[in-house]
């Protein structure tokens, strides 16, 4: 649960990605830089979505 | 230039918000004709692609050629089919109110969109034209317009222009957005003959794919003002519907979609919580540039953060 987790998972993120986790980074949030606050621009959320279609071997 | 149209604040309004204001069918059927003649068409038999029909009816039209920066009064001969477009009251009168019937022309361009047999000609797959902002990052205030004129009925196959309404205010650089295939929201024209549209500088848009048998003509002129664009629109109106702040989040729960402030605050299906309410401030802040009214709000939302002590 958040905030009640004092031991990592893993050692290392190798390791999690080993044990069959995937690695994903989120669009960063970015500080507004002063006197540009309010200009819009470019979407700010950004992801793909991929689809991990397993696949029988013959 | 003598009977002008000029537009409404709801017009306005409609502008401010979406970044565009449409004239379905507002050019009568013998301009129309008259401009398709003007063009100049050639037959597509002996031609080796979609260049080269380009170059053909560049050489074949009599749609005038006129340098970047010559005022709109000047740039079409009386009696050409562009002129009587300008002087239609509608047109006359929304460029009067967007930008000025003193404005200039920067360039216009007569886009076509092909259908598949000019692609497979080119030797080149089929596609879409990609979404876009013109011309460059263009963070100004002032703002020119561009004026779309369909000549002829765009039906649903044949990929009339699509648009993010409400994507004007975005400062991007061109196609760097292209990357965005589809936007919740965005919409294509599908119009009858004559129909005309006024698109904001910064409206995002891309040209469709023409899935029919036939050339799609959209003629595209676009317009600078020459001065401050400063109530310009019909001002009577301006001072009747400046109203005063109402209740904002608590209130009788009664709609009023006509309100000035629920025009300029009204979100578009792609608006996220976040940067979707910016771009209220930027309608508030674009309504106080074009009113000269710099208390003007729309529900509250720029005197908020507006309100320091120094």
């Amino acid at each position: 649960m958040p905030g009640d987790g004092e031991d990592a998972p893993y050692k290392t993120g190798i390791e999690a990605l080993k044990d069959g986790w995937r690695l994903i980074q989120a669009s960063p949030l970015i500080q507004h830089s002063e006197g540009d606050e309010f200009r819009t621009g470019y979407f700010k959320y950004e992801f793909f979505f991929e689809k991990i279609i397993s696949k029988e071997h013959d | 230039m003598t009977d002008l149209k000029l537009l409404t604040t709801k017009q306005m309004a409609h502008f401010a918000a979406k970044g565009f204001i449409s004239f379905p069918s507002v050019v009568p059927d013998h301009i129309n004709q008259k401009f398709l003649d003007d063009i100049g068409e050639v037959s597509s038999e002996n031609e080796k692609g979609m260049m080269s029909h380009y170059s053909n009816i560049m050489k074949s039209s009599t749609i005038p050629l006129v340098p970047a920066g010559t005022d709109l009064k000047d740039s079409y001969p009386e009696g050409t089919a562009l002129n009587e477009l300008i002087n239609l009251p509608e047109i006359s009168g929304a460029i009067e109110s967007l930008v000025g019937l003193d404005c200039l022309l920067d360039h216009h361009f007569l886009h076509i969109t092909f259908p598949q047999k000019y692609w497979e000609k080119s030797k080149t797959p089929q596609r879409s034209q990609s979404i876009h902002q013109d011309s460059t990052i263009d963070p100004r205030k002032a703002f020119d317009v561009q004026i779309f004129y369909f000549p002829h009925e765009v039906t649903k196959e044949m990929g009339g222009t699509r648009y993010l309404p409400g994507s004007h205010f975005r400062v991007v650089s061109e196609s760097s957005i292209s990357r965005y295939q589809n936007i919740k929201g965005q919409e294509h024209v599908i119009c009858p003959a004559g129909t005309v549209m006024i698109f904001h500088m910064g409206l995002w848009h891309g040209g469709g794919l023409n899935q029919s048998d036939q050339l799609r003509y959209l003629f595209k002129i676009r317009l600078c003002p020459k001065r401050r664009q400063l109530r310009l629109w019909e001002e009577g109106q301006l001072k009747n519907e400046t109203e005063p702040q109402r209740p904002i989040f608590w209130t009788d729960g009664k709609k009023q979609e006509d309100h000035l402030s629920s025009i300029l605050t009204k979100p578009e299906p792609w608006f996220e919580m976040d940067s979707g309410r910016l771009e209220y401030l930027n309608r508030i802040r674009f309504w106080r540039y074009i009113s000269g009214d710099n208390n003007f709000d729309a529900d509250y939302w720029v005197t908020r953060v507006e309100n320091e002590f120094l």
